[in-house]
């Protein structure tokens, strides 16, 4: 058993690569949030966004023995994320102005320049997006990205859901366990 | 048709025949005239990250496709069955079972594998005596009561030179009687390496993972124990070694006589005494008061905790049944003490686990994960 949260980038791909589902929930963990993120901010339904991201994430398993990552695990993930969002810009039948939009982009750019956009360029934009966030999003990330606290833990921390009577329970029993600087016992059969 | 060109250039883009005007073409709009929106809601991402690590985890553990159509049919069939069964029993049963009986798991029983001198491997099961092979002039056989015995011929010009490994699977748990008497409690997910008949200067074993022995007192030939980097010498005596592969230390408990254990990387030594351990543990060799029910639980039928890490008692389940676990978050630091009986079916174990509140646990098939 590892803890897969103090794994490098490199081990972590190596891990996945090697069928460890617990690297893949691992960057699932890492990334999920800023992945969501980058494509809401470009396609903004949720239920879609949904999608596009876990097939992204499907396919990282299936796809794992031949995973070919040179420059980096957040810019694969993003440079996949941005070609499956042309995917969906380039066939969806209803949400029309992203295709307008580069239509109208390949009409009026002309040959005006010749620059490149690296991946570096479009990392940057990303660096860029996550420090914009508004403070909760924030919060988010970090705490899930530190990987310290669980969901739920991030969840009630920041007021986000309702309490369950079971978490409060829990809540009690660890706040009991900390008082009588014990470990409860558990029952014997 | 509209957007036409805009179509083309994604084409191009995605299979890869864009030449590089192109591409950048798209790229600069991707990256400064893409349409861009709002954050989603943290609420709403948060709740769609949980939602998406758990289809996530379906994805992982789902059952392999078979593509072959008798299968299937059967596979349909038997589903059939499985949810009329499930309906009824549902109908017949009160509210309140155990979650974790969908996918139970029964305790350890007695299975190994034994391989002889010459490479060839046995699978023993326990049951009924039988002879099972002659390693020079030892004879190999089971015992009634589920034993592997060695017996020792008065001829004895091979002795020292046939090994035998007898290794037990995870979920799976053997006794061994040894040419010179010595008893072996093997516990799961472990391995003994031994000569069949030992030789006439000592007797020497290899150990990976855990072990309870009663060594025959033999003072003219000690019985030595070598497992991840040391060496136990001993005379005659009751004592157990915990040496798995996957923990960072070696611990040795000493029940009855006495032992010497000798750090073999630089030949450190300590002798321990009866109801002391002595923990090995990176560069660390120390000698401590043995809590003797808690290393012995196992050989009677216990698992035993004493402020035990919740990593630690999984590692123990995980042997003990068989199923692979997975911990998230931290919750592995968690310290439990109690008591449970290894016959019980796994869904009785992770239920007792649950009633204590400090973490959950999901049983899917062949493996657990906990949480807080």
């Amino acid at each position: 058993m590892q803890q897969y949260g103090q794994l490098s980038e490199h081990e972590l791909i190596e891990q996945l690569k090697g069928g460890s589902g617990s690297a893949l929930k691992e960057i699932h963990r890492r990334y999920y949030a800023l992945l969501y993120t980058h494509v809401y901010k470009r396609y903004p339904y949720r239920e879609e966004v949904r999608d596009i991201v876990q097939e992204l994430f499907t396919w990282l398993w299936d796809n794992r023995e031949a995973l070919e990552i040179r420059e980096g695990l957040t810019g694969y993930l993003i440079v996949s994320m941005r070609n499956r969002l042309f995917k969906v810009y380039r066939h969806h039948k209803v949400h029309l102005r992203y295709l307008e939009s580069i239509q109208d982009h390949i009409e009026h750019s002309a040959e005006a320049t010749d620059q490149l956009i690296t991946n570096k360029q479009l990392l940057e934009q990303v660096e860029q997006e996550i420090s914009s966030l508004p403070p909760k999003m924030r919060m988010i990330f970090e705490l899930s990205r530190n990987g310290e606290l669980s969901h739920k833990e991030i969840a009630e921390k920041l007021g986000l859901s309702p309490l369950t009577v079971r978490t409060q329970i829990r809540n009690a029993l660890r706040i009991l366990r900390v008082k009588l600087g014990v470990k409860i016992l558990f029952l014997i059969i | 048709m509209r957007f036409r060109q805009a179509k083309e250039l994604i084409d191009k883009y995605l299979d890869g025949t864009a030449n590089s005007q192109e591409r950048s073409l798209l790229d600069r709009w991707y990256q400064d005239k893409s349409p861009k929106g709002i954050f989603p809601d943290p609420e709403e991402l948060l709740q769609d990250e949980i939602r998406s690590l758990r289809k996530l985890d379906a994805y992982l553990s789902r059952p392999k496709r078979v593509l072959l159509w008798p299968r299937l049919v059967a596979a349909a069939v038997l589903l059939l069955l499985l949810l009329a069964t499930y309906l009824i029993s549902n109908r017949v049963k009160p509210a309140n079972e155990n979650q974790f009986l969908a996918h139970d798991v029964q305790p350890a029983k007695d299975a190994a594998t034994l391989t002889l001198a010459d490479g060839k491997k046995l699978v023993l099961k326990g049951g009924a005596p039988k002879l099972l092979a002659k390693q020079g002039q030892t004879r190999v056989s089971t015992t009634a009561a589920g034993e592997l015995i060695y017996q020792q011929a008065a001829d004895q010009s091979t002795r020292g030179q046939d090994f035998n490994t007898l290794a037990t699977p995870r979920g799976g748990q053997f006794q061994l009687v040894l040419s010179d008497g010595t008893h072996v409690w093997l516990n799961a997910a472990s391995s003994l390496r031994y000569p069949a008949a030992f030789s006439a200067q000592n007797r020497t074993v290899e150990l990976t993972g855990e072990a309870y022995f009663e060594v025959a007192h033999d003072s003219a030939r000690p019985f030595r124990i070598i497992s991840k980097g040391q060496r136990v010498d001993v005379l005659g005596t009751h004592f157990n070694i915990q040496a798995y592969q996957d923990e960072s230390f070696i611990k040795t408990t000493l029940v009855q006589g006495s032992v010497r254990v000798t750090r073999l990387l630089d030949g450190q030594a300590e002798q321990i005494s009866p109801g002391q351990a002595l923990l090995f543990e990176g560069s660390r060799f120390a000698v401590s008061n043995a809590d003797l029910r808690e290393a012995l639980s196992w050989k009677e039928g216990y698992f035993r905790f004493k402020d035990e890490k919740l990593e630690s008692v999984m590692k123990q389940i995980s042997r003990w049944y068989n199923v692979d676990i997975e911990l998230l978050g931290d919750v592995g630091t968690i310290a439990l003490t109690g008591k449970i009986s290894r016959n019980k079916n796994i869904s009785q174990v992770l239920k007792m686990l649950e009633q204590t509140g400090l973490a959950h646990f999901e049983l899917t098939e062949r493996r657990v994960l906990v949480r807080h």
